[in-house]
């Protein structure tokens, strides 16, 4: 066994331990070794000596404020999370409203049409003015709708609280 | 990874600053020890502590599994220790005359200011040996004292110093030997004195 090897395995068994073949090796080179031997002693003390230094801990005055720091970035965190949730709901919202006026859009069609078309044909009104009441039936309906959509709209488009307090 | 960090982790992300609060109590410690050895300077180490826990508040709700959050913290460190000391090699190449102090050791040694006190006449030697160490890891270039500070005193294994690192295991080991070999020749200048 050479003396790099010896001190490599030195210093392993300080971290694992050593296979009891390979702890044999290394005993019998440190025995006849006064360099690997040396160096086994030096590690010891180094080790005995930095588990005795003085404690290095922070002060109050630094962990304390290092604390609140970051209990108000887990703030911030969570504001943003709960305005990001916020902004979903609407997201959600405008999506379901447009799918139901798209669907009364489709209703109205399919009841209106028969309807409206019979009875302005039974007055000799042409086609183009049948689909343009139909479409203006349908756009009354929309109307009716407008306030709730244009609400949501402007929810949406508000500043963002986050940034207005400054965090 | 202990079994309550993992959950206060989770509670942390469910925005339970108790559990932050435990897990600060626990490790505030560890992660100033590693910064003041690491930077040798106090005011250097606040900063450096400061920055790494408002860094690991920001990113813990986003980071993927972490399965050892010591060496997750401690990585940070690393890491924003890295990114200081480019800063400071930046800065003087272009505002400090040419001198020659890449390892910062000779500024590290003007500002070590952990020094241990003598505590009693018989244990002066003690006590200056300790001193003595904590110059000979002040000394040692940034590469051999950050893997040295992960192996002996926050207690890392080469396994664990070698991922957090990014370093091969055999170039772990390789390092840490050096470093010892280092701490050992500036301890025997110290005994020869």
């Amino acid at each position: 066994m050479r003396c790099k090897q010896a001190e490599q395995l030195i210093i392993a068994s300080s971290d694992t331990t050593l296979e009891p073949k390979i702890r044999t090796k290394l005993d019998i080179h440190v025995s006849g070794c006064a360099k690997c031997a040396g160096f086994q002693k030096d590690l010891a003390e180094i080790l005995t000596h930095l588990h005795r230094l003085p404690a290095r801990v922070p002060a109050d005055l630094l962990s304390e404020p290092t604390r609140a720091q970051c209990h108000a970035e887990l703030s911030r965190q969570n504001e943003s999370v709960a305005q990001a949730g916020n902004d979903t709901m609407s997201e959600t919202a405008s999506r379901w409203l447009l799918m139901a006026l798209i669907g009364l859009a489709v209703l109205t069609a399919i009841v209106a049409v028969p309807i409206v078309s019979d009875f302005l044909r039974h007055y000799s009104i042409p086609n183009y003015a049948i689909i343009g009441a139909i479409v203006l039936i349908q756009n009354v309906l929309m109307l009716l709708f407008a306030p709730v959509l244009l609400r949501l709209k402007i929810l949406k488009e508000l500043p963002d609280h986050g940034v207005l307090n400054g965090i | 990874m202990p079994s309550e960090d993992g959950a206060w982790i989770q509670r942390i992300r469910a925005h339970d600053l108790s559990a932050f609060d435990a897990l600060f109590g626990k490790y505030q410690n560890a992660v100033y020890r590693f910064a003041s050895y690491l930077t040798q300077n106090r005011a250097e180490a606040d900063d450096l502590f400061q920055e790494a826990w408002l860094r690991a508040v920001r990113y813990l709700p986003t980071s993927p599994e972490i399965r050892d959050f010591k060496a997750w913290m401690l990585t940070i460190v690393v890491n924003l220790h890295r990114d200081a000391l480019r800063k400071k090699k930046l800065w003087r190449l272009f505002s400090l005359p040419w001198s020659k102090s890449d390892t910062d050791s000779d500024a590290i040694l003007e500002n070590l200011d952990y020094q241990s006190h003598a505590l009693a006449a018989d244990e002066s030697e003690r006590v200056d040996l300790g001193i003595a160490l904590d110059h000979a890891i002040a000394a040692l270039p940034i590469k051999l004292r950050r893997i040295f500070l992960l192996k002996e005193i926050e207690g890392l294994k080469h396994v664990e110093i070698s991922a957090m690192l990014g370093l091969p295991v055999g170039t772990v080991k390789s390092l840490l030997h050096q470093a010892i070999r280092n701490l050992r020749q500036h301890l025997s200048e110290f005994r020869y004195k």
